[in-house]
């Protein structure tokens, strides 16, 4: 299972990412769960409280699904008997949940470029508003959101 | 007198642990996803002890970057 991100991002699903909770810091020699020998970021459940395991009353081996808004959306118990059709069942969690919209694309083109640019000015200069156009989420459509389009044209380019 | 800041910390701890099931369709609320935990393996964006939240992956602390999470938990690895 540990190439599972690898796949899903292969196949344009990058919107979702994987992250791996345990108990303590990993040794060399680790199991083989759904995380081992991934590149995934694996994080410390803090002991004694284990927050993430406690706040979600998860089980060993479970996975959580929390959609781009952070909702809880689902969640699967692991048997680890029949991986690949536990990996069908998430490969169809994560696709209907999919985030629709790419950031920053005002026009609905699924791409960020210099006319999504133009049509946020246009915004700001008609006085409307347009949540698309609101990158930083602080409910108007200003000179901010401008430079935060042309930071993530820039980091696409 | 008792120095309040260790209070603090295992109120935080305490709160996360105890107060707060999450059930479907409920948010991981903004306190929540400012919780830091220690990354213990790097996967190229964080390196070994880093602080991960899961605020890092909210669009809007990050400039737009909205990410989906699978949380993979285990009581051991």
């Amino acid at each position: 299972m540990s190439d599972f991100q690898e796949e899903i991002h292969a196949e344009g699903l990058d919107k979702f990412v994987i992250i791996g909770v345990g108990k303590d810091f990993l040794q060399d020699n680790w199991g083989g769960n759904f995380t081992a020998n991934s590149i995934l970021p694996l994080v410390l459940d803090t002991s004694p409280e284990f927050p993430i395991r406690e706040a979600y009353n998860a089980a060993h081996k479970e996975i959580v699904f929390l959609d781009s808004e952070g909702n809880l959306i689902d969640r699967i118990q692991f048997g680890f008997n029949d991986i690949p059709s536990y990996k069908a069942q998430m490969r169809e969690l994560i696709i209907r949940n999919y985030p629709s919209g790419v950031a920053g694309d005002l026009n609905g083109d699924e791409i960020v470029n210099i006319l999504d640019i133009v049509g946020l000015v246009n915004i700001i200069l008609g006085g409307s508003y347009e949540e698309a156009g609101d990158l930083n989420s602080d409910g108007s459509n200003n000179i901010l959101d401008i430079v935060q389009l042309v930071n993530i044209i820039l980091e696409n380019s | 007198m008792t120095p309040l800041f260790p209070s603090f910390i295992l109120l935080l701890s305490f709160t996360f642990a105890s107060n707060a099931i999450y059930s479907e369709g409920e948010t991981l609320s903004e306190e929540h996803q400012q919780y830091e935990f220690t990354v213990c393996h790097t996967d190229g964006s964080y390196a070994i002890g880093d602080s991960f939240t899961f605020g890092d992956l909210n669009g809007a602390n990050n400039g737009g970057d909205y990410k989906g999470i699978v949380i993979s938990i285990n009581a051991t690895w």
